[in-house]
């Protein structure tokens, strides 16, 4: 399993020391699960720097208790890639990092992708932010690499390796695009190997290449498909990516039976380029795939509970793994965080004794326990503890209307903060619901907005059959405020075979999305938001791009269901479009019977049928005309 | 003369058809079909309902605090009306906070006037609605459980008694406790507090002014007071209602909603297929029994009183609210001993659950059925020829004079002239008297010549005559809902005069009409009709003719056919009451005009004959007046004045005022019939009738004086 790399971009001159350097270091790592390779790369003025080749695994996992009796478990697995990226040769050789990824990163021109399956809704206030928002079903975010061939084939290679890989229907991204859109500011690239990164959030974000020395921006392309059920098929594929698989380490309690058995369950897959060492201003970044699982369980009704107010709940029974927990051997570090949220009187208790504490968390270092001595943990809390405060902004959307014919999409976003924040609001609807924009209205507090308030205002009608309408606005949201949208729609009268199987249960409609700039200087220490981690960069573990002024904060709105008009599939259906056709016929050739005049051709007289239907309809006529 | 035989021909054809439709109602019940579950996601019964004695003594538990602390609050006299309601809503609130289920206070104005009191102390209304997040759901698909409380109802409930209130709650707590396996939809419940609403509202103002607000786009700013969760698209709403004026005995099943629209079959089914289950089919009754018509076999009785239901368009209870939003719902009735109170919260819970099994919405079964039991239904195929047979005559009549007034008009026939005259030249061989035999074989064969007499212009002033009433109609119908307000208060004026006032106002308008308006159209028209009639006394037609006829029937018969599909049972009753009015006033006008054909054919004769035909037409006139005399009396005992005030003083037991406002307002709320029936059919169809008769009274009047 271990391989030794060498890379050479000049052959000659340094080969020796290099193959001396390499063999050192290799005899070094051996034992260790790390690999680690040196090699030079040059830069244009023919200087060598060395940097290594490694490949880590790290695990973590937080437990957060919530309110009501409701735990959240987050899970990130995150495998680093430390490597010559400009080399194509070097997604030839594996370790770690899983082959699937790293082929798609290059043959796409990933340079940053995230993907998250998610089944319920996570209530923002009630529990706070989550560590990475989600959508109702499957969200695709991906910041791609112009390559040659083309960046729609490029979405479309995307898509369908994606579908494949994780047994989900993310080719309709690409075939039927009623959800995928490019947002031009809610979304920014979450790495930092790309330029313009810290630079204003409406520039384009760009890469440089080294070999052309050239800067060329990056397309984004972004799909929701609210309908898809994400389920143990989907998850089976997540969890082959991981090196320790669900065999040992924290992986051990991705039990299937128990992970869909929840309030909330949120899967993602996030790959993106960082910068490690922040010297050699990003000439060799860093890939990292996260892999991140949260969970939101009901824990007040679970076998433990013997205290009526107390909620005592052991991981082992959560998940029903009953060896305890231990590290992943491939790991290079492996952690249990439980958040100890001390403003609030949580009540929390945790056995054993964590392995260190401090302010925030108790952390248990799986490191320290192994398969003999495995780490059973226990926490207990009080369960109708409350939270210190509003969670700051909050969104929700509703449909308005009645009827098949036409409706509208109200959407609200509450900031309870006493601070003004920068917000931006997108949302992608599809064409099927014909959007009137001139209905769209904004108003904050009963103020109705025009257009020059807006920091930001882009709308886009949609294409039929194609693309959707999106809206982007970005405004600044006064603090203790409500901010209302609303816009009027046409129902649009499908195609019968545009319509979903179970037609009558309705189109789903994707989420909206509200990004907050959350200005770290305003979070009061104590408040609710500082108990929040909301960020995947929470753990010391994973490096944290240069620190924004502001950490954009994601607020998703409920998923929406709207019926269109729609067609009696039924039986009825079939018999009134048959008996229809039947009557065509008759009809048709009744009256072509009755009607058509037949000439005599040699004396020109008209001919009088002396068909008896002719007779009859004769006689009635006559009756009628009194003739 | 063959004219006139071949309107007994049709005409003893109309009867019989009218009478058989009406007939055939008779047959409905016995030939009903054993109604069958279309959706098979509802899977009813398919799983254990948990809910058991314990659940069913928080019913009594929960009813019985909450009784006794609307008792407490209405024993305080410091307490006024909303007060009292805010207490009872917010200890409601409070107490299904605790179960864990989160809730919130609907705050509504009520705009709802009193006729006696007009102080609105801008009075708010309270709902109580919590909703029941599912676990596993998306929050884009929910059911609604509703019911209702008086605030103001100071009486206590007896041992053992339960309201509403208990069983709703103690059912959310259950659903909150023991659902959270299953629940895939988010149940949210809505009770309303009834407390300011009049006796004569059979439903809940809370309930609408919820489910206008949950659709509706406007936002609140006051965000944190009045925070408004929505629950994705409702799919279907169960309403209970708990009171002593049910039968003990039984559990009802009340689908009727507004104006007559009904919930899926299937929702019924539903309810009905758990009943089995539980053994208890035999108490699930559709309506209220009436023990007075006893004599009436069941079913058919049932039936009866199921299209009564919906011919009035007042829903039967609260579910009807719900109607007009497209979701489908039923009303779930028991009394308020607590024999049943057990049996009907798990046919509840079952329903809940079959409802939550649905992958789409309801969308199966029939929506358009008669019930004659709740095991049984009528399809739409079957009852709209019952329908089509009463309305018939009518039909025939017009189709017929429609055919006729064609003749008109050149008319492109697909007949071929030639074969006519090569049949009349063929019989030349024929001798004279064997060709006038075939031309009466012909004659009698065919049943005569048809031909109009009317001319365009005729038809030009019929049709302009009926549009003028149709305006009227029109006007009527628009103005008191435009002008609302002024209209409450004219009625109310009006009502404190008395019912003499409404024969004032109507005879001021008919006078008006008939006196002032129509003598200066018919001048228009024909402006030396009387110059004629003085000169050559035999011109002498009937104004517009045959056409006026067609276009005064065309309204109606446009109505009852298309609305026969909103609201069957609406059409069937009011075909029933005014197609033999217009088909008879038909023969009326029909008379006359047979009297001028006689008139016309005689015109070339003698002077002697002339004579003769002169005072035939005047003995025949004074026949007339007697008889128009006594038809312009029926007709106008039957004109809409009267018809409003038979149906106040007998059916609805009001002042007429009162009714007209109930059926405006019933409008208003429920969309039903009664409103636009009255005004834009009825009120036209009326003036056009007695138009018809009196246009040739004066005419054969003038002959007289001649």
């Amino acid at each position: 399993m271990m391989i030794t790399t060498t890379r050479e971009t000049r052959k000659g001159k340094s080969k020796l020391a290099i193959s001396i350097a390499t063999l050192i270091t290799c005899l070094l790592l051996l034992s260790s699960f790390t690999q680690t390779t040196s090699a030079t790369i040059s830069t244009e003025d023919d200087d060598y720097i060395t940097f290594t080749e490694t490949q880590s695994f790290n695990e973590e996992m937080i437990i957060k208790p919530l309110p009501k009796g409701k735990s959240m478990m987050h899970f990130q697995f995150s495998t680093e890639w430390n490597s010559n990226f400009f080399d194509q040769s070097t997604f030839q050789h594996y370790d770690l990092f899983p082959r699937s990824i790293g082929d798609l990163i290059n043959r796409v021109g990933i340079e940053e992708m995230t993907l998250v399956f998610t089944k319920g809704r996570w209530s923002y206030s009630e529990w706070g932010y989550p560590i990475r928002a989600s959508p109702v079903g499957v969200e695709l975010t991906a910041w791609l690499r112009p390559l040659e061939k083309g960046i729609d084939s490029q979405w479309r290679e995307l898509t369908h390796s994606l579908s494949g890989l994780f047994c989900a229907s993310m080719q309709f991204l690409y075939q039927v695009p009623h959800h995928t859109s490019s947002p031009s500011r809610s979304f920014r690239p979450e790495g930092t190997s790309n330029i313009y990164h810290t630079m204003e959030r409406d520039t384009v974000p760009a890469i440089e290449l080294r070999n052309q020395s050239s800067v060329i921006p990056l397309e984004l392309r972004y799909g929701i498909l609210p309908r898809e059920s994400v389920c143990t098929e989907n998850l089976t594929p997540w969890v082959k990516l991981l090196p320790c698989r669900e065999q040992s380490g924290i992986g051990q309690l991705l039990n299937p039976l128990k992970l869909y058995d929840v309030h909330y369950h949120s899967m993602s897959i996030t790959v993106r380029k960082i910068c490690k060492s922040s010297n050699n201003d990003c000439l060799i970044p860093t890939l990292e795939i996260i892999q991140s699982l949260t969970v939101v369980n009901d824990v007040s009704n679970s076998i433990d509970n013997i205290d009526k107010n107390k909620v005592k709940v052991a991981l082992e029974n959560l998940f029903e793994k009953s060896t305890g927990l231990y590290s992943c051997p491939l790991a290079t570090s492996s952690k249990i965080y439980v958040q100890n949220q001390e403003n609030l009187n949580t009540q929390l208790t945790v056995t054993p004794t964590p392995t260190t504490k401090n302010t925030r968390f108790s952390i248990y270092d799986l490191k320290q326990y192994s398969i003999q001595n495995p780490l059973f943990l226990t926490l207990s809390w009080l369960k109708n503890f409350a939270r210190s405060g509003p969670t700051p902004i909050v969104a929700h959307s509703h449909l308005t209307g009645y009827g098949q014919e036409r409706g509208g999409i109200a959407t609200q976003i509450v900031n309870q903060d006493q601070h003004p924040m920068n917000i931006t609001y997108y949302h992608a609807i599809p064409w099927y619901l014909r959007l009137y924009f001139h209905t769209l209205r904004f108003s904050i507090q009963d103020k109705e907005y025009s257009d020059k308030d807006f920091i930001f205002k882009y709308i886009s009608p949609a294409e039929t059959r194609s693309s959707p309408s999106t809206i982007e606005l970005s405004f600044e949201i006064p603090g203790n405020s409500v901010a209302s949208i609303s816009i009027d729609f046409d129902k649009v009268f499908l195609h019968y075979t545009e319509h979903p199987p179970d037609a009558n249960r309705g189109f789903d409609l994707g989420s909206g999305v509200i990004t907050a700039y959350i200005d770290p200087n305003n979070i009061v220490p104590g408040s609710s938001l500082s108990q929040d981690t909301f960020d995947i960069e929470w753990s010391e573990n994973t490096y944290p791009h240069q620190k924004h002024q502001v950490t954009p904060v994601r607020i998703y709105t409920e998923g929406l269901l709207i019926t269109l008009p729609t067609p009696d599939f039924s039986m009825l259906y079939n018999v009134i479009t048959l008996t229809g056709t039947v009557f065509a016929l008759f009809f048709g050739s009744m009256i072509n019977i009755l009607i058509r005049r037949f000439k005599n051709t040699f004396t020109g007289d008209d001919f009088v049928s002396d068909r008896p239907i002719a007779k009859i309809y004769r006689r009635i006529m006559k009756f009628i005309d009194g003739k | 003369m063959k004219d006139s035989r071949r309107i007994v021909l049709l005409s003893f054809l109309g009867l019989s058809l009218y009478l058989s439709g009406i007939i055939s109602f008779y047959y409905y019940p016995e030939n009903a079909h054993q109604t069958y579950l279309s959706e098979n996601a509802l899977m009813p019964g398919s799983a254990r309902v948990t809910f058991d004695y314990q659940d069913f003594n928080k019913i009594q538990e929960f009813s019985h605090t909450f009784s006794k602390l609307i008792w407490r609050l209405n024993h305080n006299s410091t307490l006024d009306k909303s007060k009292r309601s805010i207490i009872a809503s917010e200890w409601i609130q409070k107490s299904l906070n605790e179960i864990g289920i989160e809730s919130f206070i609907h705050k509504y104005p009520i705009t709802y006037r009193n006729n006696n009191s007009s102080n609105s102390n801008n009075n708010n209304g309270n709902n109580i609605y919590s909703v029941l997040r599912a676990p596993h759901s998306d929050g884009t698909e929910s059911i609604i459980l509703s019911g209702s409380f008086n605030s103001s109802n100071s009486k206590l409930l007896e041992d053992e008694e339960i309201s509403s209130v208990g069983l709703l709650m103690s059912i959310m707590r259950h659903l909150y406790q023991k659902g959270r396996n299953w629940l895939a939809k988010d149940i949210v419940l809505l009770i309303s507090d009834t407390c300011s609403q009049s006796d004569t509202d059979s439903s809940s103002h809370g309930i609408r002014a919820w489910i206008d607000d949950y659709h509706d786009s406007t936002l609140l700013s006051s965000f944190q007071r009045n925070y408004f969760p929505r629950a994705g698209q409702i799919q279907a709403a169960i309403n209970i209602d708990v009171d002593k004026k049910y039968s003990p005995e039984k559990i009802f099943i009340l689908p009727e909603g507004s104006n007559g629209q009904l919930p899926n079959l299937d929702l019924i089914n539903t309810i009905g297929r758990l009943a089995k289950r539980e053994s208890v089919s035999d108490k699930i009754s559709l309506s209220l029994d009436d023990p007075s018509l006893h004599f009436i076999p069941n079913n058919l009785r049932t039936l009866a009183k199921f299209m009564l239901n919906q011919a009035s368009g007042v829903p039967t209870g609260d579910h009807g609210m719900f109607n007009s939003y497209h979701i489908d719902s039923v009303t779930v009735a028991i009394s308020n001993t607590p024999k049943s109170a057990l049996i009907v919260s798990r046919l509840l819970v079952g329903t809940v659950r079959s409802l939550n099994n649905l992958l789409e919405r309801l969308h199966q079964s029939f929506y358009y059925y008669l019930l004659p039991s709740p095991f049984h239904y009528v399809s739409i195929g079957e009852y709209m020829i019952s329908l089509g047979l009463i309305i018939s005559p009518l039909v025939i009549r017009v189709l017929y004079l429609l055919f006729t007034l064609s003749s008109t008009f050149k008319s492109p026939t697909i007949f071929n002239k030639k074969s006519s005259s090569s049949l009349s030249t063929s019989s030349t061989s024929i001798p004279q008297e064997k060709k006038r035999g075939i031309q009466k074989l012909i004659v009698l064969l065919t049943g005569g010549e048809m031909k109009s007499d009317d001319s365009p212009r005729d038809i030009l002033y019929s049709f302009s005559i009926v549009c003028l009433f149709q305006l009227i109609g029109i006007l009527a119908f628009s103005l008191p809902l435009t002008f609302s307000q002024s209209t409450q208060y004219l009625l109310n004026y009006l009502s404190n005069i008395g019912t003499l006032s409404l024969f004032i106002l109507f005879t001021l308008l008919y006078l008006g009409i008939f006196l002032i308006i129509l003598p200066i159209i018919d001048r228009l028209f024909y402006p030396n009709a009387l110059k004629a009639t003085s000169e050559q006394s035999l011109v002498l037609k009937y104004k517009g003719g045959s056409s006026f006829f067609v276009f005064s029937n065309l309204p109606i018969l446009i109505f009852l056919s298309t609305m026969s599909l909103l609201n069957f049972s609406f059409c069937t009753f009011a075909s029933i009451f005014s197609i033999p009015l217009c088909t008879f006033s038909f023969y009326q006008t029909n008379i006359i005009s047979t009297i001028d054909h006689n008139g016309n054919s005689t015109s070339s004769s003698t002077l002697q004959q002339q004579q003769q035909q002169q005072k035939s037409s005047i003995s025949n006139s004074n026949l007339n007046r007697v008889k128009r005399l006594i038809l312009n009396v029926i007709y106008i005992l039957l004109s809409p004045p009267g018809v409003i005030v038979y149906m106040s003083h007998f059916v609805f037991k009001q002042d007429c005022f009162a009714f007209i406002s109930t059926i405006i307002q019933q409008y208003h709320h429920y969309s039903n019939l009664m409103y636009p029936f009255l005004t834009l059919i009825y009120l036209p169809l009326s003036l056009s009738i007695l138009k018809s008769i009196n246009n040739s009274t004066t005419f054969s009047l003038k002959q007289k004086n001649q």
